[in-house]
């Protein structure tokens, strides 16, 4: 089942990590990695709440939550993610792979939840003048 | 205020009584040319230039008047129209066990990017397809329609290579194929 | 480093051809850039058409996500103003159509004026007292005629544009603005 919201996922016997909270420490993670603007709902990642999402898009009104951009799906012992995001100022593929690496060590090692996959979806890339972000020499150096 | 008096003075054949058209008092009144003998005397013409002038002035000061959209409406419509385009295709950017996939549309803005901020040129890109072939890893192909000034020689490998770097560092991919529909501009167009 | 280099590439000296044709593309810069380029121009008629602010920003907001979503059927890049006057057109008129039968207004005649009385009261004490009896002439007049009048003399269309507006011939067009102009002229000698 796949769900930003609900499901849970159990890690040992009698020890259950919700969802949310993977979708939470999955966000932040993807948020602390150099080169992420922003995270991004997509209309993908509406179909859990589909009716109130879609027209709180269309009214405009806000619907950022911490989860936005993020795709959690629970399987009994394991979670596969969804991570979609805007990079700048850096290539959107180191951006990615460092995404996943760093999503899959904090979910992994903070909920003890086995990650199966990290799926990253770069739907923008913000073409930021380069003085506002760090040399790229220095982005170079942290790039796996 | 009647909006309909009994006895119409601007009659919907757009001839007054006296034979002349409602339209031509109205140029008169907009060009401000002087009246000709008939319709400096004549009563019709007299009654209809009145309201024609009134209408006039009450026209210029609408059209006068500033009317913005309100400054949320921009932002509501971005936030639809970002989503939506969000939810468009994507091609892979990295393969292996956790994979990445990155927007087409997203490609094309950095394709497009590189091509409008070629130094000492003014071009511009339209049409931006990006494909990633099926038969290779870590490379994309794309093609590109370029508007050249009128009568512009377009230094075609400084810009293959400018697009090449710009799409190197902001996306981190390669080229395998770059095709540039190159376009003179028609200097009719846009002249609205 | 200068791959990533933004350069000055201001909006204004961009075509609409150009843009309407990335917008179709998918490109959302290109997008927002005829948003700003048109949104006041859309309100405007929407506002004047309609009479009722909120109205107006919903037709607006409505006429955009549809042009962002129907850009790629736009045969003719160069001709998106118009093209986004025609969606607005049809918009104000299905809306009008809807608070009539709300309404349930009694005749034909007085299609709008209850409109009026929902006007921006603060609107009407800034402004001139001629410009206030040129809206309530306004709302007196069939729509399809409004529209023509505020096409031809806010926004300055040609009849061949209008035609495309409001989707009916020339010859057609001319009449409805021959008939709205007077109409109006009666109205507004009459307030004189």
């Amino acid at each position: 089942m796949t769900t930003a919201l609900g499901g849970a996922v159990e890690v040992a016997e009698g020890v259950v990590v919700e969802s949310r909270a993977i979708a939470r420490l999955t966000a932040t993670a993807a948020r602390s990695v150099d080169g992420v603007v922003s995270l991004e709902p997509t209309l993908l990642g509406f179909v859990a709440d589909l009716g109130r999402q879609l027209r709180d898009v269309i009214t405009g009104r806000d619907v950022a939550d911490p989860v936005d951009g993020i795709q959690v799906s629970a399987e009994p012992a394991a979670v596969r993610l969804g991570v979609a995001l805007s990079v700048g100022g850096r290539p959107a593929r180191e951006v990615s792979v460092e995404v996943s690496r760093t999503v899959r060590d904090n979910v992994q090692h903070n909920l003890g939840v086995r990650v199966d996959e990290v799926r990253v979806t770069v739907v923008d890339v913000a073409l930021i003048p380069p003085e506002a972000r760090v040399p790229q020499q220095q982005v170079a150096a942290v790039a796996p | 205020m009647a909006l309909n008096p009994p006895r119409r003075r601007f009659p919907s054949t757009g001839r007054l009584p006296c034979g002349r058209s409602v339209d031509a008092l109205w140029d008169s009144v907009v060009s401000g040319a002087e009246l000709d003998h008939h319709s400096a005397s004549c009563p019709h013409c007299q009654t209809a230039l009145d309201g024609l002038r009134a209408l006039h002035s009450a026209t210029r000061q609408l059209v006068d008047e500033e009317v913005s959209a309100p400054p949320s409406l921009l932002e509501r419509v971005m936030r639809v129209v970002r989503t939506e385009a969000r939810s468009g295709e994507t091609v892979p950017l990295v393969s292996g066990p956790d994979p990445a996939r990155i927007s087409t549309k997203a490609v094309a803005a950095v394709v497009r990017f590189a091509v409008d901020t070629q130094p000492g040129a003014v071009l511009r890109a339209r049409r931006c397809e990006v494909h990633a072939p099926v038969d290779a890893v870590d490379v994309l192909d794309v093609r590109v329609e370029v508007l050249v000034p009128e009568g512009y020689r377009l230094h075609e490998a400084a810009l293959r290579q400018r697009i090449e770097a710009v799409v190197s560092a902001h996306v981190g991919m390669r080229l395998r194929e770059l095709t540039l529909d190159v376009v003179e501009a028609d200097t009719r167009e846009g002249a609205t | 480093m200068s791959d990533l280099q933004q350069e000055e590439t201001s909006s204004a000296d961009i075509d609409d051809a150009t843009l309407a044709t990335r917008a179709a593309d998918g490109d959302v810069a290109a997008f927002e850039m005829l948003l700003r380029r048109y949104q006041d121009r859309v309100f405007g008629l929407a506002l004047r058409m309609l009479a009722d602010r909120a109205e107006a920003e919903d037709v607006t907001q409505e006429v955009f996500v549809t042009a962002w979503r129907r850009l790629g059927e736009l045969a003719e890049p160069a001709a998106v103003r118009t093209w986004l006057f025609r969606i607005a057109h049809r918009q104000c008129l299905v809306l009008l159509r809807k608070r009539k039968s709300r309404k349930t207004e009694p005749t034909d005649t007085v299609p709008e004026t209850a409109a009026v009385t929902r006007h921006d009261p603060e609107r009407a004490a800034q402004t001139g007292a001629g410009v206030e009896a040129l809206r309530k002439a306004l709302a007196g007049l069939p729509a399809p005629q409004r529209a023509v009048w505020l096409l031809a003399e806010v926004d300055g269309l040609s009849y061949a544009e209008i035609a495309g507006v409001v989707g009916a011939s020339e010859q057609s067009v001319r009449g409805r603005l021959s008939r709205a102009r007077a109409k109006l002229a009666e109205v507004m000698r009459a307030w004189r």
